[in-house]
């Protein structure tokens, strides 16, 4: 990448107040494909390049990403034709792209499963293979920490040498094993490729709607009782900032857990979203899942209950040491932004006060959970990072937001 | 009974002052105040939060910070607001004119959504969302400090001996014997080193599988701060220089016969070692005496236990004859003595070669079977000590 133009294009002259200025045509960027560009994290990603104007951008989706900027284009493209593999790889042929993005994935459980393993596991495939055919070095793949699975016996921080080792019927969570996988595959078989593999914790921001978001915002849930795991929650923008920070560093190549600092009890959690814990004994709360499933009123289908129970938290010491990722938000940072914006501000929860912890825990991890290795000099490739937002900026980042799910 | 506080005062161990529990907020609001005229907190504070190298010497934690000092270098304790604040004057009539002055100011209470509001902040009414990274919840494990403090100094008169040689600072892997069915062990030797030492030092026990997948269990010992074993727990929490506790004999230990107590099994794989060689961490033998007693474990009977998810089901005089009555323990009389530090250097080339690791192990496990020994021989009467 950074492949700067002037060298391939062709000088023009223009004569001006009798002097002959040489000028260069604008140098040509690198162009970035982005497949499943007008999804929910597609869009901000597309949003966010065309701010930066670094990148030229294509987008393979079924419609144009909403509120994009003019210049990024769209080609139409669907993932879940048998065929769809030719098809990616005459669109590629035609753009040729230096980097390919891919984010179209279905984030929540569907009852269509094989709609869903068609699209996660199946489009990667495609996507994949065309890319080796077309001969595009460069490759990013979103994915999720979910595929390491909950496991009662996982550390608490999952790196990312950690066997996956999902529940073998879970197929929302398998298909994006299987995705990754295909990755893996064509890794091997194109040794100088460089593939990135970006797992993102469980998204939740204010505008967030998946099935995670919305089992916490429902009115009650039923938990399993005396279990109460820790969960993490990744801001969107964080999300973006990991795929920005992966796009400008070429060289950083594997599998890197994007994750933010901090846990919160899901317990926690559904104080601040206001929803009523009903506890069930976990034997019981399955088959209620399931059941509500197989009826069409659940979330998740009965098996990803274990997500419930046990542990799932990645560590994101790598991506922080090699790609130079910094959340800006904690977990528990996120969640009262995105309880406030679900709710208001007022009742008997005091989101000022709340606020107040948030801040205090805040200075709790700077000082004191973070290990002391993250003085290390970050990589002199990603852009420089702002300190730390100062409480009052976030908070208007928050009102903002909330305006905007007003609007 | 009363004899044992005066025995610790006369032999020159710190008393524990009473606890306050606030003044871990107090000690954090003045950095906080600091920090915020400092400018942005992780330039400010970064260079302070460095550790001070682990003392070779056991005896240089004495001799080079007197007590005060001692205080004064301790990490700052977490910062943990409890969401609902203290009531003074008994729970439910706090709680009803609270909750009658909250719904005159705010009628949107006595709406569904203020109910379960309500239900939930009750349910965290003695709980913070401000957790570190392994979810220890420090209001929640307050609460339960009163009865481990009962157990320690009442029921099982606890001696702690050799405080001196667990470093104020930094670093440290305690390396205990494990006995007694229920691991109170576990229990006494946090609070031992909570009450008596002079760094107040909050130890982070590494504890079996069986209490991270049990119900109730599970956010019970997440809240009291304790971590699954496992190397990657153990050398994270070595890496933020903590103090954590490992019992290598594991569930072997645990579930000991009585006919076999006080003899330690074997010390699992070696995986404490290993942590120490990659941290750097001086292992700190801890001989617990009195434990192994508290529970005669007659018989085992692994076949009932095993369908319920136990891993062995005792049979001891009292249980399961008396039933619920049967797993209140004797109260015997305690020793817990830290022993000298054994300080190995850095090397994780040497923790990949298993035999070393292995004998290293061993040497750990005969200085702990020593330790507990001459105890033994020592101690008297079961139940006085005398």
């Amino acid at each position: 990448m950074g492949e700067t133009g002037g060298v391939r294009g062709v000088k023009g002259r223009r004569r001006a107040g009798g002097r002959v200025v040489d000028f260069a045509p604008p140098p040509r960027r690198p162009k970035v494909v982005v497949t499943g560009g007008a999804g929910p994290l597609g869009a901000r990603f597309v949003r966010a390049v065309g701010a930066r104007e670094t990148h030229e951008l294509v987008v393979f989706d079924l419609v144009p990403p909403p509120e994009a900027p003019p210049d990024v284009r769209h080609r139409f493209l669907d993932l879940n034709l048998p065929h769809a593999d030719g098809t990616v790889y005459k669109l590629l042929e035609e753009e040729r792209p230096d980097v390919i993005v891919h984010l179209a994935q279905i984030r929540s459980p569907s009852r269509h499963t094989t709609y869903v393993h068609e699209l996660n596991a199946i489009g990667s495939l495609h996507v994949l293979s065309a890319a080796g055919e077309a001969g595009v070095q460069r490759l990013i793949l979103g994915s999720t920490t979910l595929v390491y699975g909950a496991r009662g016996d996982n550390p608490n921080f999952l790196t990312e040498e950690h066997p996956l080792r999902p529940d073998p019927q879970d197929h929302f969570v398998r298909d994006f094993v299987e995705a990754e996988g295909h990755a893996r595959s064509h890794a091997r078989r194109h040794p100088d490729a460089k593939v990135t593999v970006l797992r993102f914790a469980p998204f939740m921001s204010a505008d967030v709607r998946d099935y995670r978001a919305r089992s916490l915002a429902a009115p009650f849930a039923v938990t399993l009782m005396g279990y109460d795991p820790l969960i993490q929650a990744l801001h969107t923008d964080d999300a973006v900032q990991a795929l920005l920070l992966a796009l400008d560093n070429p060289s950083a190549t594997g599998v890197f857990n994007i994750a933010p600092e901090g846990v919160l009890p899901i317990s926690s959690a559904r104080l601040l979203f206001g929803s009523l814990p009903v506890p069930v004994p976990h034997g019981l709360a399955y088959a209620l899942y399931e059941a509500a499933w197989e009826l069409g009123v659940g979330l998740m289908p009965g098996i990803h209950a274990h997500y419930l129970r046990y542990l799932c938290i990645a560590d994101n010491r790598k991506a922080r040491r090699v790609l130079g990722f910094a959340p800006r938000r904690t977990t528990l940072d996120v969640m009262l932004e995105a309880a406030r914006a679900r709710r208001g501000g007022s009742g008997l929860l005091d989101f000022g006060k709340l606020d107040e912890i948030a801040r205090v825990a805040d200075f709790h991890y700077d000082f004191r959970v973070k290990p002391p290795g993250r003085a290390a000099p970050p990589p002199a490739a990603p852009a420089p990072e702002p300190a730390r937002p100062t409480r009052r900026s976030r908070r208007a980042a928050a009102d903002e937001s909330l305006t905007e799910v007003a609007s | 009974m009363s004899e044992a506080p005066r025995r610790r005062a006369a032999a020159g161990t710190p008393a524990a002052d009473p606890d306050d529990p606030f003044a871990g907020s107090k000690l954090m609001s003045v950095n906080l105040e600091e920090a915020r005229a400092a400018g942005p907190p992780r330039e400010a504070a970064a260079p302070t939060r460095r550790p001070a190298a682990v003392p070779r010497r056991p005896s240089e934690h004495l001799t080079a910070r007197p007590r005060a000092a001692a205080r004064e270098t301790m990490p700052d304790r977490p910062f943990a607001p409890s969401l609902v604040p203290k009531l003074p004057n008994g729970l439910l009539p706090a709680l009803l004119g609270e909750a009658a002055r909250l719904a005159e100011d705010n009628p949107r209470i006595t709406s569904p959504r203020g109910l379960v509001d309500f239900w939930n902040l009750f349910q965290h009414r003695s709980r913070t969302l401000d957790l570190d990274d392994f979810g220890f919840d420090e209001p929640a494990a307050r609460t339960w400090r009163p009865l481990f403090e009962f157990l320690y100094r009442v029921w099982w008169r606890v001696t702690a001996t050799g405080l001196e040689n667990v470093p104020g600072t930094g670093r440290a892997l305690l390396v205990a014997n494990h006995s007694g069915v229920l691991p109170w062990d576990g229990a006494m030797v946090k609070t031992g080193l909570r009450l008596e030492h002079p760094g107040r030092r909050e130890a982070r026990m590494l504890i079996l599988d069986m209490f991270t997948t049990l119900p109730f269990l599970q956010p019970w010992f997440r809240e009291m701060g304790e971590v699954r074993a496992c190397p990657e727990n153990g050398e994270r929490l070595l890496a933020r220089d903590e103090l954590v506790c490992v019992f290598p004999e594991g569930i072997k230990g645990v579930g000991k016969l009585f006919r076999d107590r006080y003899r330690l099994a074997r010390f699992g794989r070696g995986g404490f070692i290993r942590l120490a060689l990659r941290t750097g961490a001086p292992i700190i033998p801890v001989a617990v005496v009195g434990a192994e007693e508290i529970y005669p474990n007659l018989v085992r009977l692994d076949f009932v236990g095993r369908p319920i998810g136990l891993p062995y089901f005792p049979v001891t005089p009292f249980f399961p004859a008396l039933g619920l009555l049967g797993t209140i323990p004797l109260p015997t009389k305690w020793w817990i003595e830290f022993g000298r530090p054994i300080v190995f250097d850095r090397r994780p080339d040497i923790a990949e070669r298993p035999m070393i690791v292995n004998e290293l192990a061993d040497k750990v496990r005969t200085t702990l079977q020593t330790m507990i020994d001459s105890r033994l021989a020592r101690r008297g009467d079961l139940f006085t000590g005398e």
